[in-house]
C-alpha cells in the first residue's frame, strides 16, 4: 500500500513527532525550573497546564482534531483570549490617572507622603549596625545640636563621647556594643532598614535615609485598620473610602488624598459613555466619522479597483506593465508609505503644495484632513481591490455574458444589470471584511493625522480624523491624563459592533452552513 | 494508552528531565542592583559614569537602561510595573505633578544644604502639596540663536529683526524672521515679547487670575508684528518647520533648546547667542524654564533598594561634582539646576543658553496641564495661533483661547 | 470573451495611466529625497537639485543608527512569523474543513470574534504579561524579538485558519474521501495531499503574514526598547516621528532599501497572490 510505504504512520513518523514534542517537553520544562526559581508561580502554572495539554492532546488515542488545534490554541489562549479577558475586566473599573495601583500600594503611599521632616530639618550621621542581641541598634549623632544618641527600636538614651571612635574627619568608625554593617549586608537588609524607626521620644523617629544618614520624622497620617480610616494625627481629620478609589476627608467629600487606586466601577464606564454630556458628544462624532470613514474607504478603492480590474481584464498593451506597477502600493509597506504621504501634505516642504502651487495646510482643517485620509486609503486600498476584483471577474462564467450580448443588451448594460451584483454577491464577504478593517485602521489615521486636526479652542477633544479606535487609543495613552477603564469601555462598544457585523455576514453568507 | 504509548512517555519525559537538569540555575550575583531608566541623550551620558555613581553607594550596583527616545522612555515608564519598574527615572518636571498623584514617584526627604544648592523655581518646580517629588538635574529652557551669516549683531528690538525680515525676504529667500524649534512651548519668547503671554504676575509670583494671553497690548503687536495685510500670517514668526528652514540659513532667529544644537552644528551654521529683544530696546521675551529631575520610584521600595536609591540622589544627583560629570558627560549638555555647578560647566552652549535664560519664567506644569477648560495650554495656544495665522480674526480667537484657559488656571490654582 | 477587441480601450489607458501617475508620485518624491543630502522632504522644487549617497551611507555607518541589525530583526521576526503561523493556521483550517467534532462551529465562531477584538487596548495587559516572563526569562519576555514573536503568533490561529479554510474547501472531498479509502491516515491526508495542493496558498499567506508582520510597529516599538533590538519600522520611525524635527532624507534611503525585498517577493508572486485573496470569496 502506497500510505504505509511513505510513513507518517511508521516508526520513523513515530520517532520524530516524539522528538518534537520531547524538544517542546524540554523546552517547557526549563522554562517551568527557571519560574519556580524565581517564584514566579503565575507562569509555572501556565506552563504547567501548558505541558498537559500538550502532552494529551498529542499523546492520547484518537481526538485527531486536537492534534492539528492544541498548538495554535495554546498561543491564542495566552496571547489573544487572556489580554481580551483583561480588557474586558478593566472596563468595569475606574482605572485612570490617578487611581492606577492596588489599594494596598496606595494606602503605602498615602503613609509615606505623611512622613514629616521637623521644623528645622534635623538630619542625624548614622552609625548603624546590630547589638549583642541581633536586634537593629544605631548610634546617631546631631551635629548641630551636639547631641549622641544611642538608639534601638524600643528606644534612645544619650551616651558620650568615649562610648564612640571617629576617624580623623568626624566619621564615627566604631561604637560600643555594636557591630556595624558592611555595606553588603546593609543593601542586602535595605527593604527592613528603609522601615526602621528609632523612636526619640516626642512621638517623632529617626528613620534612615542614606547608608550613614537618618532624618527625624513624624508620621502625620496613620491608618486605622479596624475602621479603614486615614487620620491626620495633628489635625484629627479623618479620611474614608469614597468607594470611588480614593480616601476623601470626611468633611468635605471632594478633597482627595493621592495616590487613589483603581476601583470596581461597575457599569459607570459605559455610563458615562452613553450619558455624560462631555464624553459622549466627542464619541458619537467620532462613531459618525468612523462609520463614514470604513464606507467611503472600501467605496473608493473598490471603485477603482473594480474599474482597473475590468480595463485590464482584456489583453491592452501595456497591461503586464500596468498590473505589475499599480500593485506597488499594496507590496510596499504601509507605514512607510503613510508616513510618505504624510510628508507630501506638509504645508511648507510638501510635493503636493509645490506640484500645484498651492499653500494649503492640509491637516489643519477637518475637510481637506478628511480627504487627505480617504485618498491616501485609496492609495493605499485600491491594488488590493484590483486583485480581488480581477479574481473576481474570473470566476464569473462567461456564458453569462455571451448571454447577455446574444440577448442584445450592451456592454455597459450587461455589466450594470448582469456583472456588478453578481460581483457584489461573490464579493461580499471581502467587501466587508475590508469594512471592519477600515473600521480598525488604527495606523493610517495615528500615522496621517494623529487623529488631528482637533480645535482646542472650540472645545472639542476627538480630532477630526479620529476614529473610535484612535480615539480610544488617546483616551488609554494620550499624554497628562489616560483613562484605561474608558477606553476598554470603548473598545467594548466597538468590539460589539464589528462582532456583529462580522457575524452577520457569516450568516449571510452561509459560510457556516455549507458542509 | 497502550504499553507502547507508555513507554514513548517516560522516554520523553527522562529526555525532557536530562535536558532540564542541565540547566541548574546559577546562584545570583550578591550585590542588589539600582536601576534607572533614561532617555536617549541622557541614559549613555549616565552609562559612562556609572563608576562614579556606584561609588556613592557602596554595596549597591547601578545598572542604566536607555530608552531610544523621550516618547519610548514615556510610553514604557506608563506601562511599567514593580516587576521591571526602575528605582530611580530621569524625566520631564510634568513627572512631579503626575507620579505624586498616580504614587508612582515617592516624595523625598532632602537636607537643607541640597535645597540650598539649587535655586527656589527648581525646588518649587517639583514640589507638590508641600513635598519635594525629584532632584532637578537641569534646566529646560529654550534661548535665542542667531544666524551670524545673516545678521551679524544680536537684535535690539523685535522692529530690527521685523525689518531685516521685510528687507531680505525676497533677496535671501528667507522663509521667516523669528522661528521656534519646539512648537509653542519653545514660542513663549515670541508671545511675551510682544506683550502677551500666559498669565499674570504679582512680583515674581504667578498670578493664576490674570490670564494675559489676550492682552491689549499683545493684540495690537500681533496684528503688526504677526499678520499681512490680507489678515494672515506674514511668515515673520513660525513655530512649524524651523529645523530645515534654520539649518538652510534661511531664517536669521530662532528659538532653540540644548536638544536643538547637535543638528544646528552638524548643518554648519553659525551663530550666537542672545536674548529675544521685545518691542521696545531693553526688554525681552520671557521664556519657560522647566526643571527635569531625577526621581525616585516606589518600585526602590519593592525592589529593596529604596535607600540605596535615595542615597544615589542625594549623594550624587544632587551633588556640584555629581551633577558636573553628568553634564558633561552628555553630548549636548542643558543648563544646570544645581546653582554652583551651573557656573562651573565648561561647555559654551550649556553656557550660552544660561546666560540665555536669564528672562526665563517658570513653567508651571499643574495649570498648562490643566484640562479644565476643555484642553490644556499647549493645545489651546497652539490652536489659538494657527487660527490667527490662518486669518480667523484675532481679538475673538484670542479672547476664546484666553477664556478656556482661565478656566484651567483656575482649577489647577485650587490644587 | 474577446469580442470587439481594442474597440473603445481609450478610457482604458486613460485610468490606468492617472493610476500609474497617482501611485508613482510618492514613490518618486521619496526617490529624489533619498538622494538629498539636505534632509528636507521635495525642498521647494519637485526635481532633483542636489544628488549624494549621504543618506544611505549614514544608515550603514552612524552608530546611532544600526540600520542592519533592524533589517536583520525585521527579517528575522517577520520570516519566523510568516512560517510558523501559516504551519498553526494551515494545521487549524484542515481541522475546521476535514474533520468534525464538537464545539467546530462554535470554536470559528468565536476564533472569528475574538479576532474583531480591537487587541491592541490589551496592550497594557500584555505588557504586564511579558514583564513577568521577562523576569523568568529575559529571552522570552520583554525586549526580545523571540516575546514579540510569541505574540504575533498568538494572532495568528483566527487569521489565517479563517484565510486557509476558505481555499481548502475548495478541495473536492472526493480526493481525501478515496485516500481514506486507500489506507490512509488523517494525518497521511493532511500532510501528503492537502499541504502540497494547498502550497501556493500557503505561500500567499505567508507572505501575506510577513509582510503583516514587517509593517506592525505599535507593539515593536512598546517592546522593543533597545536601540540594536528594533524592526526597520519602528527605527525608521524615529526619523519621521518627531513633533517638530523630521529628518527625511534618511528616511526615505531607509524605506526605499526596506521595500526592494517586498516588492520584488510580491511581484514574483502576483499570481498566486490574486488566487490567493480571493480563494475563500470565489469558491463554488
Amino acid at each position: 500500500m502506497f500510505y504505509a510505504l511513505v510513513g507518517l504512520r511508521g516508526p520513523l513518523a513515530l520517532v520524530l513527532k516524539y522528538a518534537l514534542l520531547g524538544a517542546a517537553d524540554a523546552l517547557l520544562i526549563l522554562l517551568l525550573s527557571a519560574a519556580i526559581n524565581k517564584s514566579s508561580f503565575i507562569i509555572a502554572g501556565v506552563v504547567i497546564a501548558t505541558l498537559i495539554f500538550l502532552n494529551y492532546s498529542f499523546i492520547t488515542k484518537g481526538a485527531i482534531p486536537l492534534k492539528f488545534l492544541s498548538v495554535g490554541l495554546i498561543f491564542f489562549t495566552i496571547f489573544v483570549v487572556t489580554p481580551t479577558g483583561y480588557t474586558i475586566l478593566m472596563s468595569t473599573y475606574n482605572f485612570k490617572t490617578g487611581n492606577e495601583i492596588a489599594r494596598e500600594s496606595a494606602i503605602v503611599e498615602i503613609l509615606n507622603n505623611g512622613l514629616l521632616p521637623d521644623d528645622a530639618g534635623t538630619t542625624y550621621d548614622l552609625f548603624l549596625g546590630k547589638s549583642s542581641d541581633d536586634q537593629f541598634a544605631a548610634i546617631l549623632f546631631d551635629p548641630v545640636r551636639s547631641q549622641l544618641l544611642y538608639a534601638t527600636e524600643r528606644g534612645t538614651r544619650p551616651i558620650s563621647e568615649g562610648d564612640i571612635t571617629r576617624d580623623s574627619t568626624g566619621f564615627i568608625i566604631e561604637a560600643k556594643g555594636i557591630v556595624k554593617l558592611t555595606d553588603e549586608e546593609f543593601s542586602g537588609l535595605d527593604e527592613v532598614i528603609t522601615n526602621l524607626r528609632f523612636p526619640l521620644g516626642d512621638g517623632s523617629f529617626a528613620n534612615p535615609q542614606g547608608t550613614d544618614v537618618a532624618a527625624r520624622l513624624t508620621q502625620s497620617i496613620e491608618y486605622n485598620k479596624n475602621k479603614d480610616q486615614l487620620i491626620n494625627v495633628q489635625s484629627g481629620e479623618i479620611f474614608i473610602d469614597n468607594g470611588e478609589g480614593n480616601f476623601v476627608s470626611k468633611d468635605d467629600p471632594s478633597f482627595k488624598l493621592d495616590p487613589g487606586w483603581r476601583a470596581f466601577s461597575g457599569m459607570d464606564n459605559f455610563k458615562s459613555l452613553f450619558f455624560d454630556k462631555n464624553l459622549r458628544d466627542p464619541f458619537i462624532k467620532v462613531f459618525i466619522w468612523t462609520i463614514a470613514f470604513a464606507f467611503l474607504s472600501v467605496g473608493t478603492t473598490f471603485a477603482v479597483g473594480m474599474a482597473l480590474a475590468i480595463a485590464l481584464q482584456d489583453p491592452i498593451k501595456f497591461r503586464r506593465f500596468y498590473r505589475g506597477f499599480l500593485i506597488l502600493p499594496y507590496a510596499i509597506p504601509s507605514f512607510m508609505s503613510i508616513l510618505i504621504w504624510r510628508g507630501l501634505f506638509n504645508q511648507e516642504y510638501g510635493a503636493i503644495n509645490t506640484l500645484f502651487g498651492l499653500d494649503v495646510a492640509w491637516f489643519e482643517s477637518p475637510w481637506l484632513a478628511r480627504f487627505a485620509v480617504i485618498l491616501v486609503n485609496l492609495w493605499l486600498g485600491f491594488p488590493y481591490m484590483y486583485l480581488i476584483g480581477s479574481g473576481a471577474l474570473q470566476a464569473i462564467p462567461s456564458e453569462i455574458e455571451e448571454a447577455a450580448a446574444i440577448d442584445g443588451a450592451s456592454e455597459k448594460q450587461a455589466f450594470i444589470t448582469i456583472k456588478l451584483p453578481l460581483l457584489l454577491q461573490i464579493l461580499s464577504p471581502l467587501l466587508i471584511a475590508s469594512f471592519a478593517f477600515n473600521f480598525n485602521n488604527f495606523n493610517i489615521i495615528y500615522l496621517l493625522t494623529g487623529g488631528g486636526p482637533t480645535n482646542a479652542i472650540d472645545g472639542e477633544v476627538a480630532g477630526a480624523t479620529d476614529i473610535l479606535i484612535s480615539y480610544a487609543y488617546k483616551t488609554a495613552f494620550g499624554t497628562n491624563f489616560q483613562n484605561l477603564g474608558l477606553s476598554s469601555a470603548i473598545s467594548m462598544v466597538m468590539f460589539v459592533i464589528v462582532g456583529s457585523m462580522s457575524l452577520y455576514t457569516l450568516k449571510k453568507s452561509k459560510v457556516l452552513n455549507n458542509l | 494508552m497502550t504499553k507502547k504509548r507508555y513507554g514513548v512517555v517516560g522516554a520523553i519525559a527522562a529526555a525532557a528531565l536530562a535536558v532540564s537538569v542541565m540547566a541548574v540555575p546559577t546562584a545570583f550575583a550578591a550585590k542588589k542592583s539600582i536601576v534607572i531608566w533614561a532617555d536617549d541623550t541622557r541614559g549613555p551620558a549616565l552609562e559612562s559614569i556609572v563608576k562614579q555613581m556606584e561609588a556613592e553607594v557602596p554595596g549597591y550596583k547601578v545598572s542604566v537602561r536607555s530608552f531610544a527616545s523621550y516618547d519610548a522612555l514615556g510610553t514604557a515608564w506608563d506601562k511599567a510595573t514593580a516587576a521591571t519598574g526602575p528605582d530611580i527615572i530621569l524625566r520631564d518636571g510634568s513627572l512631579a505633578l503626575s507620579g505624586s498623584k498616580s504614587g508612582k514617584i515617592q516624595s523625598l526627604i532632602i537636607s537643607s544644604t541640597t535645597r540650598a544648592a539649587f535655586s527656589k523655581a527648581a525646588i518649587g518646580a517639583l514640589t507638590v502639596k508641600a513635598r519635594v517629588y525629584g532632584i532637578p538635574t537641569d534646566a529646560d529652557v529654550t534661548g535665542m540663536v542667531y544666524n551670524t551669516a545673516l545678521m551679524a549683531k544680536a537684535p535690539k528690538t523685535m522692529q530690527e529683526i521685523y525689518d531685516y525680515y521685510t528687507a531680505n525676504k525676497t533677496s535671501k529667500g528667507l522663509t521667516n524672521g523669528i522661528c521656534s524649534f519646539n512648537g509653542t512651548w519653545g514660542a513663549q519668547p515670541v508671545l511675551t515679547a510682544l506683550g502677551g503671554g500666559t498669565w499674570g504676575y504679582k512680583g515674581t509670583t504667578a498670578n493664576l487670575s490674570k490670564v494675559v494671553f489676550n492682552s491689549p497690548a499683545f493684540k495690537k503687536n500681533a496684528k503688526k508684528y504677526l499678520l499681512g495685510a490680507d489678515g494672515k500670517t506674514n511668515g515673520f514668526f513660525s513655530y512649524s518647520e524651523c529645523d530645515s528652514a534654520f539649518k538652510a540659513g534661511k531664517v536669521p532667529v530662532a528659538l532653540v533648546g540644548a536638544w536643538n544644537m547637535d543638528g544646528i552644528q552638524k548643518a554648519g551654521i553659525k551663530y550666537a547667542w542672545g536674548s529675544l529683544p521685545g518691542v521696545t530696546e531693553g526688554t525681552f521675551g520671557n521664556q519657560w524654564v522647566g526643571y527635569s529631575a531625577a526621581y525616585l520610584t516606589s518600585y526602590a521600595t519593592k525592589h529593596g533598594v529604596r535607600i540605596g536609591a535615595n542615597q544615589l540622589l542625594n549623594r550624587f544627583f544632587a551633588s556640584e561634582e555629581g551633577q558636573l560629570a553628568f553634564n558633561e558627560a552628555q553630548k549636548t549638555p542643558r543648563p544646570l539646576a544645581h546653582l554652583s555647578a551651573s557656573e562651573k560647566t565648561k561647555d559654551l552652549d550649556a553656557a550660552g543658553l544660561g546666560q540665555a535664560s536669564r528672562n526665563a519664567v517658570p513653567q508651571l506644569n499643574g495649570p498648562l496641564g490643566d484640562k479644565t477648560g476643555g484642553a490644556d495650554w499647549y493645545a489651546v495656544s497652539d490652536d489659538a495661533l494657527k487660527d490667527i495665522f490662518a486669518g480667523k480674526d484675532l481679538n475673538t480667537t484670542l479672547d476664546k483661547a484666553a477664556a478656556i484657559l482661565a478656566k484651567n488656571f483656575a482649577n489647577a490654582a485650587k490644587s | 470573451m474577446s469580442k470587439k477587441v481594442g474597440s473603445n480601450n481609450a478610457w482604458k489607458h486613460i485610468l490606468a495611466i492617472s493610476l500609474v501617475l497617482f501611485t508613482a508620485f510618492p514613490i518618486y518624491v521619496v526617490i529624489v529625497t533619498s538622494f538629498d543630502p539636505t534632509g528636507g522632504i521635495s525642498s521647494n522644487s519637485l526635481l532633483p537639485v542636489k544628488f549624494s549617497f549621504d543618506n544611505y551611507i549614514l544608515l550603514f555607518t552612524d552608530s546611532r543608527v544600526p540600520y542592519l541589525s533592524w533589517m536583520k530583526n525585521s527579517l528575522i521576526i517577520a520570516s519566523a512569523t510568516a512560517v510558523t503561523s501559516v504551519l498553526i493556521g494551515a494545521a487549524a483550517a484542515f481541522a475546521f474543513s476535514r474533520l468534525r467534532f464538537r464545539g467546530r462551529r462554535i470554536g470559528l465562531k468565536s476564533l472569528l470574534l475574538i479576532q474583531v477584538f480591537p487587541s491592541f487596548l490589551s496592550l497594557s495587559a500584555i505588557y504586564v504579561m511579558m514583564e513577568q516572563v521577562f523576569l523568568v526569562t529575559p529571552s522570552l519576555g520583554l525586549g526580545s524579538i523571540w516575546g514579540l514573536y510569541l505574540i504575533y503568533i498568538g494572532g495568528a490561529l483566527g487569521v489565517n485558519a479563517w484565510l486557509l479554510k476558505g481555499f481548502l474547501d475548495t478541495i473536492p472531498l472526493e480526493l481525501d474521501e478515496s485516500a481514506r479509502l486507500d489506507g490512509a491516515s488523517v494525518p497521511q491526508v493532511y500532510w501528503l495531499i492537502f499541504l502540497p495542493l494547498a502550497a501556493p496558498v500557503l505561500a500567499v499567506t505567508a507572505v501575506l503574514s510577513f509582510i503583516g508582520t514587517f509593517n506592525e510597529f505599535i507593539l515593536a516599538s512598546l517592546f522593543l526598547q533597545d536601540v540594536e533590538k528594533r524592526t526597520v519600522a519602528v527605527g525608521l520611525q524615529q526619523f519621521v516621528g518627531g513633533q517638530y524635527e523630521q529628518t527625511w532624507g534618511p528616511f526615505a534611503a531607509g524605506s526605499i532599501i526596506a521595500s526592494v525585498p517586498l516588492v520584488i517577493l510580491f511581484l514574483s508572486l502576483q499570481r498566486f497572490i490574486i488566487g490567493g485573496l480571493t480563494a475563500g470569496a470565489t469558491k463554488g
